[in-house]
């Protein structure tokens, strides 16, 4: 093996135009003319026979065969490898062999996998053969927004990892939004969904002196990995899903209540794995967005745990904004447990059902008697709206009712989103 | 196949496979999978970049005129496996234990290329589709089937997927035509099949060098340069990825199921 600028070897290489060895074929007296082509005079007169080229070594030309079954080799080579194929029968039969082989070669299809197909594969297998180690309910959707991102990055070219993203949500009253890659972007989802591993108790992919707190793990993975960062991310990230998943499988049937700490707030695991499937969801769109590609909603039944996730929160986000002056206050004291205001939140389309929240506090119990106000919106609208992409005040809804009621659910759905 | 090439040739071309580190490690992103296509585990390349220009063809002639027994013999050292065979016996024990974590996962490294070669057989997106369900559910209720020391799971799961696609092509062709064009078409579609699993399973170098000179048509010098590699290696990679190519054009023997996902001349009759 020799580099580009190691010395010819095998005696052909001085072939080449302008080595010493080159003699010009018969060619017209015309080329005379060009100085390109007669740089110095020949020694002798083109017309007096010529001395032929050193014949190429067997072993030269066969090294030719696949250059020239794919016609990549100069005119003058494949005349040699030709003139050779005549009379060396081993050559001429790997010749056409080669040959025969680049019939195979094609152009790719770009086929994709429709996303639908894994879990009817999935659910077929398992219906002619059931699991005896399943994965939990709550964590299917998990699984399958993951699998999906996957299948969108599995064709990403190294410009399309490194393509900008505006990660978006909604914090002190107004839009923020953050710049990263899509490359950055699974990294995030890698290191908050450490949080979940680490409360499992599987290694945090920061190491273990990395920040506790969702949004700080994430400020701390982008500003201490090593940038740019690239689609090697996706492994890691890739391996660490695959490992929740398969960790919460053989866990008892308690697990779903382990809690896992996000630093301000904590979710029981169960809800956890389906808030990570949200975000896995929100963001693979504002990646497809970025790379101009388009991304489906989870499915019905999925999107309607996480829709009904959402709305289990509402309560205790409403009380949290309440508590910092943000929202209304309470307009009378609701003991535990009793019935309280009431808004009825109807969500259409695929994964919609409808919701009735408990206005005055998370322990207040909703009822449709004590109901003040109503909001009908679509699925992917109020996904939209809780996770920040929409501020409370351009959300498409129908409403009815007491307008601060409703104004304060609509701030308190935006600020369960965050970066 | 959804693999670009031109990313292949990029990953190539960043890492010098003579001087970069990366070289023996280039995987074949981004099918994150992909396994020798010989049976022969004890031969297995693991990656280092000696293996890449220790390869024998190297300044070394085969020894007999027999020339597809000479390559042969080289493939097993120059596909590369960056699936550890472990990784193959933990999935078939996860999977015969029941779990459907094991499943998924499998389904994730697996699915585009049964779909793929599915296609290829096929040329039919809702049958490909069914052999996908099909194959699936077939590893699903016997993964003891698979023998490691038989070779890769991704092999084997190769091997399973052109099984049941050429099935679906018999039935589906039957009557159409006479016997013998019938088994010429099963003939065609095996060998596309085959050529496909080759070229995704082969080391990127190779697919590099070919994919510069059969779609962009460059020829080997300008290949070499594209590659930053000597016009001898230009040429020797080119050679070597057609004669990978080319094994999937020897038939195997007459409806041998399960036909050799390995080069004949290893364990295959010829």
């Amino acid at each position: 093996m020799n580099g580009p600028a190691d010395p010819p070897q095998e005696g052909y290489e001085e072939l080449r135009p302008g080595g010493p060895a080159r003699i010009p074929g018969p060619r017209g007296a015309a080329d005379d003319l060009d100085p390109r082509h007669a740089p110095e005079p020949l020694p002798e007169p083109p017309a007096a026979p010529e001395p032929p080229p050193p014949p190429r070594t067997h072993a030269v030309l066969k090294s030719l065969l696949g250059a020239w079954a794919l016609a990549a080799c100069s005119a003058e080579e494949t005349q040699a490898v030709e003139d050779h194929l005549t009379e060396c029968a081993q050559c001429a039969e790997e010749a056409l062999r080669l040959r025969d082989a680049v019939g195979l070669l094609h152009p790719e299809d770009s086929l994709d996998l429709k996303p639908l197909l894994r879990s009817r594969v999935l659910e077929d297998c398992l219906g002619k053969r059931p699991a005896r180690i399943p994965v939990p309910p709550w964590a299917n959707p998990y699984d399958t927004e993951t699998a999906r991102l996957d299948a969108l990055l599995r064709d990403f070219g190294d410009s399309e990892w490194q393509t900008p993203v505006r990660l978006k949500w909604f914090e002190e009253e107004r839009r923020q939004s953050r710049r990263t890659t899509v490359a950055g972007v699974i990294g995030h989802l890698l290191t908050v969904d450490g949080l979940v591993a680490t409360a499992l108790g599987l290694d945090d992919p920061l190491g273990p002196e990395a920040p506790s707190d969702a949004t700080g793990r994430t400020e701390h993975y982008w500003s201490s990995a090593e940038q740019p960062i690239t689609r090697q991310i996706r492994e890691p990230w890739r391996e660490q899903g695959h490992t929740l998943l398969r960790t919460v499988s053989f866990a008892g049937r308690g697990v779903g209540e382990l809690s896992v700490d996000y630093g301000p707030f904590a979710l029981p695991l169960g809800d956890a794995f389906l808030e990570r499937a949200f975000e896995c969801w929100v963001h693979a769109w504002d990646i497809a967005e970025a790379v101009d590609y388009p991304y489906d909603p989870p499915s019905g039944p999925h999107l309607h745990r996480m829709i009904d996730l959402a709305a289990r929160l509402l309560p205790s986000a409403l009380a949290h904004r309440r508590r910092a002056g943000l929202a209304a206050p309470v307009r009378g004291l609701v003991a535990a447990g009793a019935p309280g205001r009431t808004l009825h939140l109807e969500i259409e389309g695929a994964g919609g059902g409808s919701w009735d929240i408990a206005l005055d506090s998370p322990a207040a119990k909703p009822s449709a008697e004590h109901t003040v106000a109503q909001i009908a919106l679509d699925g992917a609208e109020f996904c939209q709206l809780a996770a920040g992409h929409i501020s409370p005040e351009e959300a498409a809804v129908g409403q009815h009712g007491d307008r601060e009621a409703i104004r304060d659910v609509l701030f308190a759905a935006a600020s369960l989103s965050r970066l | 196949m959804a693999c670009p090439l031109s990313e292949v040739v990029k990953e190539v071309a960043a890492s010098n496979p003579r001087t970069g580190s990366a070289a023996g490690r280039v995987r074949l992103y981004p099918c994150a999978a992909s396994g020798p296509i010989v049976h022969t585990p004890h031969r297995a390349y693991h990656g280092e970049r000696s293996s890449w220009a220790a390869f024998p063809q190297n300044g070394r002639e085969p020894a007999s005129g027999d020339y597809i027994r000479g390559v042969d013999t080289r493939l097993g050292a120059v596909m590369p496996k960056d699936v550890p065979p472990r990784w193959d016996r933990r999935m078939q024990q996860r999977l015969a234990r029941g779990e459907a974590a094991a499943l998924g996962e499998l389904y994730d490294r697996f699915a585009s290329l049964v779909h793929s070669l599915a296609h290829r057989v096929l040329g039919d997106e809702t049958a490909a589709d069914r052999i996908t369900r099909e194959v699936f559910g077939y590893i699903w209720q016997n993964p003891d089937a698979y023998d490691p020391k038989q070779g890769s799971l991704r092999s084997w799961v190769a091997r399973i997927t052109q099984g049941h696609a050429v099935a679906r092509l018999r039935q589906a062709e039957l009557g159409r035509g006479s016997r013998e064009e019938l088994e010429q078409k099963v003939r065609r579609a095996t060998a596309a099949a085959r050529a496909d699993y080759i070229v995704t399973s082969m080391p990127a170098p190779l697919r590099a060098a070919l994919e510069l000179a059969y779609f962009k048509r460059r020829d080997y010098r300008q290949a070499a340069a594209d590659l930053r590699i000597s016009e001898d290696e230009a040429r020797r990679r080119l050679r070597l990825g057609l004669q990978l190519l080319s094994t999937a054009n020897v038939l195997p023997q007459e409806d041998s199921a399960p036909p050799g996902y390995g080069p004949p001349g290893y364990g295959t009759p010829r």
